[in-house]
């Protein structure tokens, strides 16, 4: 996810990571990495990725964070269940994947290039 | 794309849909005269960081993910082939190509000729996880989803967090610092096309309607060319036979 400064919105880090926090620390699927403590509605999102084990790539001094995923599971899948994945179409409207549950889904990725 | 709507027009009364993702740092910008041609009734989305890749372990394109009724992955990220075109339709290269066609394009179409997918396969089985859901051999189980997903060491997670920041530096329209950190995922990703793709598609290699599909150094200053390999070399060096991972039941 790409942040401009660390503070992050806890509910944005979770939909963008896939991470969700729980009491026994931030979890994805079976897998569960303990914190010290738990998030509030903000975050400083530099600190909770190094304590995640997330990787933190910065530029300008950290006026600009990418913060790549996890390989704990040493797979791009964590787990089996699909990710909330919400993208834009043409128009700039948000669609979620989820909003699909109940049929059979091909995501299908291409590139004009 | 038009072979695709086709398809999900064929098993949409199944309870099947199609979700197409462009995965371009360009966004609508980039993609929008394929998607608006192609006309699609299905979801048709935009990815310009390439969420894809993070999340679903997207190497290649075409690339797809299937996903049952709750929600859970039963095939990860594996070569789409576009379904089988009958023999009496096929087309010889030479037709398609432009007469002025530049050397290099023609190179390419004949390496992209050579890349071989295994169409029938794959779409029987799709036809056969629509008709028969769990009780298809083609839908995985939760364990084999995992195991069949990329590998991700602590290099690789960290090539993605250099992508991802090299797009957003082009998006800022800080191209130079871009550069840098694309060679970066591309040094850590390495079995990622996409993100070679996407960085070289940036470089403006030739001009006019192809000028994204150029891929490599201009012909008028090749020294220029910021990256270590380009499609037609690289294709090449790995053989296009092995462009896409064969592929499994």
């Amino acid at each position: 996810m790409i942040l401009r400064g660390a503070s992050s919105d806890t509910a944005k880090f979770e939909q963008a990571t896939g991470w969700t926090f729980k009491p026994e620390g931030a979890c994805k699927g079976d897998v569960c990495i303990p914190l010290s403590e738990p998030p509030g509605e903000t975050i400083d999102a530099l600190e909770l990725a190094q304590a995640m084990g997330l990787p933190v790539v910065t530029h300008a001094d950290g006026e600009l964070i990418a913060i790549g995923p996890e390989s704990v599971g040493a797979h791009a899948l964590t787990t089996a269940e699909a990710p909330d994945i919400r993208l834009p179409d043409l128009d700039g409207n948000e669609f979620a994947l989820r909003s699909l549950l109940g049929q059979k889904i091909l995501v299908y990725a291409w590139a004009p290039y | 794309m038009p072979v695709w709507q086709a398809l999900r027009d064929e098993l949409h009364p199944s309870g099947f849909e199609l979700v197409t993702v462009g995965l371009d740092a360009l966004g609508a910008d980039g993609c929008r005269h394929f998607m608006e041609a192609a006309a699609p009734t299905h979801p048709a989305l935009l990815d310009q960081y390439h969420v894809l890749a993070r999340t679903l372990g997207v190497i290649n394109i075409p690339s797809s993910v299937w996903i049952d009724e709750q929600g859970m992955i039963v095939r990860p990220a594996e070569a789409a082939p576009a379904p089988p075109t009958p023999a009496a339709e096929k087309t010889t290269p030479e037709r398609q190509l432009p007469a002025d066609m530049p050397q290099r394009f023609i190179e390419m179409t004949g390496e992209a000729m050579k890349i071989t997918s295994q169409s029938e396969a794959y779409h029987a089985a799709l036809k056969d996880w629509v008709t028969k859901g769990a009780d298809s051999e083609f839908a995985l189980s939760p364990e084999e989803v995992i195991d069949r997903s990329r590998p991700r060491s602590a290099d690789v997670a960290m090539g993605h967090a250099h992508f991802e920041l090299a797009t957003a530096l082009e998006l800022d329209g800080n191209h130079d610092a871009a550069i840098e950190h694309f060679r970066q995922a591309h040094k850590l990703v390495p079995d990622s096309w996409t993100f070679r793709r996407q960085a070289w598609s940036l470089e403006p290699g030739a001009t006019g309607p192809f000028a994204r599909f150029w891929q490599g150094p201009s012909e008028d200053d090749p020294a220029a060319w910021p990256y270590e390999g380009d499609w037609l070399a690289d294709v090449k060096k790995i053989g296009a036979e092995n462009y896409s991972e064969p592929w499994r039941p």
